[in-house]
Formats: C-alpha cells, structure tokens, sequence
C-alpha cells in the first residue's frame, strides 16, 4: 500500500508492508550490503556498491542499473540507526564520487529524507517507510504544492489517477 | 489561503472514479462531452458536472473546436511532482516485492539454523 499525504505544507510519500520475518532478520536486510543489494531498486534492476560507511553521518553510494536506462548513483547521508527500530537516511542522486547531484526525472526536485519504521507486528514485522522533500526552494516547494491534498488529511489512490494523467504527458 | 483552497479542490477532484475515468479517457487524447458521455454511460449533465469539477481543479481544459470544445487534460496539472510520485512509487512497491521473494530465500536457511539450534550465521545478529 502507498498513498501521499500531507505533513504541514510539505508531501509526504508513504508505503508500509507486513513481512512474514522477525525485526532482526528484517534489519539485516536493509542494513547489510550484502542482502540490500539483492532486494533494492526497481523490478529488473541490479545494483552495485561503491560505499557503505554505515554510521549517523556515514555515506552509502552506489550505481542501479535498469534494463534501457542510463544508470543512477544513488548518494544516502545515515542520519538515525537505532538497530531493528529505526533508520533515516538523506537520500539524494550522485555522481558516483560522493557529490550530490539534481534527480534525473526532473527539475525542482531536491534530496529527500528517508524514514524507515520497523514495527513488530504478530509474528513478522511492518516496515513503514516514508519520503519528505530535504529543504526544499521555493520551486521545489511550488512544484510538490500541486500534489498536496491540503492540510485537511491523507488521500489514497494516487498512482490510478497519475498513471492516467502521466499516460498523457 | 486561496492556493490551499485550489489544491483541496485538485485532491478532491481526483478522489471521484467517474473523474479518475475521464482523465484516464482523456489522457488518450482530447474528447468532447459527447464522446466523454458514451464511454461512461452517463447523463450529460452528470458528465457537464464532473468536468466543470475537474476544470476547477486545473486538470482539464476546454480546447477551441467549433461548438465541440473538446476537453483535454492540461499539462501542467501535476507535472514534475507527478513524475516524483511515479518514480517513489516504481522503486518502492519494485524493491519492497523484491524484498518479499528475496526473504523467501533468506528466510528458509534462518529457519532452517533456528531449528537445528546452529548459532547465527553472522556475528552481525544483534
């Protein structure tokens, strides 16, 4: 499930799922090189690792490479690790040597914090995850705003009606 | 305030499935009332409602064809936050699927250890 919704003027992107895996098991997966790089990125993609300083203040960088896409440098800044609780990471486009660069799927669009909850629940474990904009300019402000369901609550459905609007652009 | 105002009317636009049909319809290409009422199977009124909503929340416009006006959808609606969206959603539902197949391979050998009592395969288990 993943729906945007709205935290003060700011969107906020959120999925959450059950896996049938204890907060552990589930913790190594993200935190682990070796197990994230089996698992993250888009269907069909593969990744390569060329840094993890896994500590607060610590870089990840790697490159994912997608069937007939040029490959993305991914740059992630750890910013919370509290083991199988919590993780929050500034996730941000790189040149692959450690330096921030725009996303490549448009202007206006800055680094993002990542949050990750790990929430025990029966015998597995809910990972709740969410994106928020990282101090965004005033365009980059301007341009989340249109996706904003205002300050009056959350709104489900969203990737219907955007693979539609998408669809015509 | 007033920008508030047009983006609840935006959200709200798009909450409604007849709406969300007709911009899928319309991300097709234009269509007048006409040809918006036949593939929905409603009123022209109901149809005239929904895309007077619709043109309030800045995702339709009415083109200049004769009398037709054909509607269609703008393309600065939702623009770059949009493609933000899709992109989220592509890496996250991608990777959180891969996550689950991956774990049904992991997860077997932890299981496996578990029951046999083997100490953990890794010194990393915390």
């Amino acid at each position: 499930m993943s729906a945007v919704e709205a935290a003060g003027d700011m969107p906020v992107f959120r999925i959450e799922r059950r896996f049938a895996a204890k907060p552990s098991l589930m913790w190594r997966m993200w935190t682990e090189p070796e197990h994230v790089m089996n698992w993250f990125g888009p269907k069909g993609s593969t990744n390569v690792l060329i840094e993890h300083d896994f500590r607060v203040g610590g870089h990840w960088q790697g490159r994912t490479e997608s069937p007939g896409m040029p490959p993305m440098f991914g740059l992630f800044v750890f910013r919370a690790i509290e083991p199988e609780i919590y993780l929050e990471w500034l996730h941000g486009f790189g040149d692959g040597a450690g330096r921030f660069v725009p996303a490549p799927f448009g202007p206006d669009i800055p680094a993002f914090i990542t949050r990750v909850w790990f929430l025990p629940d029966g015998d597995g474990v809910t990972v709740r995850l969410t994106w928020t904009p990282h101090e965004p300019s005033a365009a980059e402000i301007e341009a989340f705003r249109k996706m904003t369901p205002g300050m009056t609550g959350g709104w489900t459905g969203s990737f219907d009606a955007l693979d539609a609007y998408l669809a015509g652009l | 305030m007033e920008e508030e105002a047009r983006l609840d009317r935006a959200f709200a636009a798009l909450s409604d499935p007849t709406r969300r049909a007709i911009l899928r319809r319309l991300s097709a290409g234009p269509a007048t009332v006409n040809e918006l009422r036949a593939g929905a199977a409603l009123s022209q009124p109901a149809i005239s409602k929904h895309l007077k909503i619709l043109e309030r929340a800045g995702l339709v416009e009415q083109g200049r064809a004769a009398q037709f006006r054909p509607r269609r959808l703008r393309r600065d609606g939702l623009g770059p936050a949009a493609r933000w969206v899709k992109e989220m959603g592509r890496l996250w539902d991608g990777s959180f699927d891969r996550l689950e197949a991956y774990l049904g391979v992991i997860g077997v050998e932890e299981t496996k250890g578990e029951d046999r009592g083997d100490p953990p395969k890794r010194e990393t288990e915390r």
